[in-house]
């Protein structure tokens, strides 16, 4: 059995999620009075407008049936978050030069074109491009080269 | 005449070579990205912020403003020329640009987009200069629950104006409201919704989310989709002959007028105004039947409304400190970040900012008409270069900019994070740019709220006391009330069908 989620109620189950989730965590926080608002009495009020909002669109979605989700090719969404998360794990210890390359190479796995000269040179001369505006021209310190 | 003085004190700073070649650098980046399809003038802005952090605030914001309109230029140069939007608010200019294109005329279509943008440029950067001052020495003498409710109508009608579901945009501002109260409470010192990572107590910047959602999220969705067919018209004629320029003047005219009132509400922006230009037009013309097939005033009119409300968004953010749409945010954000707050006491405090920036979007908008009419062959060239080459680019240039905004590799991992958010936001069919209106606001709206109720001991009607704020919130039950009613409500989802 497949099960059809359509988009409203992906939706309102985002929303509520998110609603109950801010008035649990935020309980930790106190209240206060409206004249002495405490630390958790704005979070309360966006709390509760989630749950608003999440039960209008959960209310909706009983009454039509509206398109469901499509998920498509996960391909895209895969590598290039691979390509990101590495580069933000690697820009530190490893520089730009390593963290440019995983990154370039690993997001190129999204598409299904993948030749090794044209990635190789796009690599290159966007690393050589950010080298010289950012470090050279605009003076942002970023690790260049591994050091361990 | 004050305003003469103040205006040639404007372009003496706007003509200093250093900020015309900021003002230079902005447009053509504007250009650039309106014309490439999948790089928004949003990502743009939230790209280059981090940069900007080096240069001097007017300059910076002279730089930021000139790729938000030259990104409109851009939009209607493929939209004429392969009937395909760079730009959300091009999007009717594809219906009878590429017409005029098609029978041969892509020259005079380019030329008409071009000359009605630079004459409602020029006249809605006047509208800034006069009606500027003026509205900010009236929100002077706002306090604490005038500013609330002032917020909370900005918040809503931009909610209304905006494109697509109203209850899920509203969602969308909650979420970003929730963005905004991660970090340490300024008034209780209480860290709230840190999950105790120590980087978290400055909370998550603008630029974070902003890249995360539109530069890391909107590369993914692009990336699901099939590629375009695009098909090229050759540009021939590029001036306009006497009898067509007669043409288009009522059209521009029209447009400009519409275009620079809407720019000044809340949620109004260069696309609404457009599509009201465009129906306009077609609702006064005597031939309302040649309007798809090649209409030169359905160019003129929404080119020229647009550009005009491109420039007249920035009056509530330079006078109130209001951002109307999500690029007028990261404009707040690019303030803040040179430790200025927008509000009323910034054209006093800061007058370099305020006359350079709008002296500077006269000397932008004719850098644009040369950019965009003489050298349209170098925008086509670009329109070749393959997604498949840019997106790795973007990718890299994202991460490095959110890296360069507290030198954090952490902030790289979190923006991963809102990429996924973006995506399934994407999916579920949610509008991402009203959360960076809550997040923006989010903070001044708390501290607001504060403030008038500790004004008040508490007292919930200060808000309906004051006249002021409750003017803003009879105008916010209003847009509310108007939004139920079923004939309004059709009429919105027609105009937004073609978007």
């Amino acid at each position: 059995m497949k099960i059809r989620l359509s988009a409203d109620s992906a939706t309102a189950i985002m929303f509520l999620g998110l609603g109950i989730f801010t008035l649990i965590y935020g309980a930790q926080y106190p209240m206060g009075t409206a004249s002495r608002m405490g630390a958790g009495y704005f979070p309360r009020i966006i709390g509760i407008g989630l749950l608003v909002v999440g039960a209008l669109i959960g209310m909706r979605s009983f009454r039509s049936v509206g398109p469901t989700v499509y998920l498509g090719s996960l391909r895209p969404l895969l590598f290039v978050l691979a390509g990101t998360v590495s580069f933000g794990l690697l820009l530190e210890k490893g520089g730009l030069i390593l963290a440019g390359t995983v990154l370039v190479f690993l997001s190129r796995f999204a598409t299904n074109e993948f030749k090794v000269v044209e990635v190789t040179i796009l690599a290159t001369s966007v690393i050589a491009a950010i080298v010289l505006i950012f470090t050279y021209a605009l003076g942002i310190r970023i690790p260049i080269i591994p050091r361990w | 005449m004050e305003l003469f003085d103040n205006l040639g004190f404007g372009f003496g700073i706007a003509l200093n070579p250093i900020n015309i070649f900021y003002s230079f650098v902005g447009v053509l980046f504007g250009t650039l990205v309106g014309v490439l399809p999948g790089l928004g003038a949003v990502a743009t802005i939230s790209l280059l912020l981090p940069i900007t952090f080096t240069l001097e605030p007017h300059q910076a914001i002279i730089m930021l403003a000139g790729i938000y309109y030259g990104a409109q230029y851009g939009g209607s140069t493929t939209a004429i020329l392969v009937n395909l939007p760079g730009e959300a608010s091009a999007v009717v200019t594809a219906l009878d640009g590429y017409q005029m294109a098609r029978k041969g005329r892509a020259g005079v279509a380019l030329a008409t987009a071009a000359l009605s943008s630079l004459f409602a440029g020029t006249i809605g950067t006047l509208v800034i200069a006069i009606a500027g001052p003026l509205l900010a020495s009236v929100a002077l003498a706002f306090g604490p629950a005038d500013y609330f409710s002032l917020m909370v109508f900005g918040l809503v009608g931009a909610v209304i104006l905006a494109s697509g579901s109203i209850v899920k945009a509203i969602g969308m501002i909650f979420i970003g409201l929730l963005i905004g109260v991660i970090g340490i409470d300024f008034a209780t010192s209480v860290a709230r919704f840190t999950f105790g990572i120590p980087q978290l107590g400055d909370g998550i910047s603008l630029s974070v989310v902003a890249m995360g959602v539109f530069g890391i999220g909107e590369t993914i969705n692009n990336l699901g989709r099939s590629a375009e067919a695009r098909e090229f018209v050759k540009v021939t004629r590029l001036w306009p002959t006497l009898a067509e320029l007669r043409s288009m003047m009522p059209g521009t005219l029209r447009g400009t007028a519409l275009g620079g009132f809407l720019g000044l509400l809340p949620g109004g922006g260069p696309t609404l105004a457009a599509f009201s230009a465009y129906s306009l037009e077609k609702k006064v013309s005597r031939t309302p039947e040649e309007f798809g097939q090649g209409h030169i005033g359905g160019v003129a009119a929404p080119e020229a409304a647009n550009n005009a409300a491109a420039q007249t968004s920035f009056i509530p953010l330079l006078t109130l400190g209001l951002p109307s749409n999500a690029v007028m945010a990261l404009m707040i954000g690019a303030l803040m970040m040179h430790g200025l707050s927008p509000g009323p006491r910034l054209i006093v405090e800061q007058p370099t900012l305020f006359w350079g920036l709008i002296a500077s979007m006269w000397v932008g908008n004719f850098m644009l008409v040369v950019l965009n009419l003489p050298l349209v062959g170098i925008w086509v060239k670009c329109l070749q270069v393959p997604y498949r080459l840019l997106f790795p680019i973007i990718l890299v240039v994202c991460c490095i900019g959110v890296y360069s905004i507290n030198y954090s590799a952490l902030d790289i991992l979190f923006a991963s994070g809102f990429g996924l958010f973006g995506y399934i936001l994407y999916k579920l069919g949610c509008e991402p740019a009203p959360m960076l209106l809550g997040l923006v606001l989010g903070p001044m709206i708390e501290e607001n709220l504060r403030q008038a109720l500790l004004i008040s001991r508490g007292d919930p009607m200060v808000f309906l006391e004051r006249p002021i704020s409750l003017t803003f919130l009879i105008f916010t039950a209003a847009l509310l009330l108007l939004m139920i009613l079923p004939s309004l409500r059709s009429k919105r989802e027609v105009a937004f069908e073609e978007d």
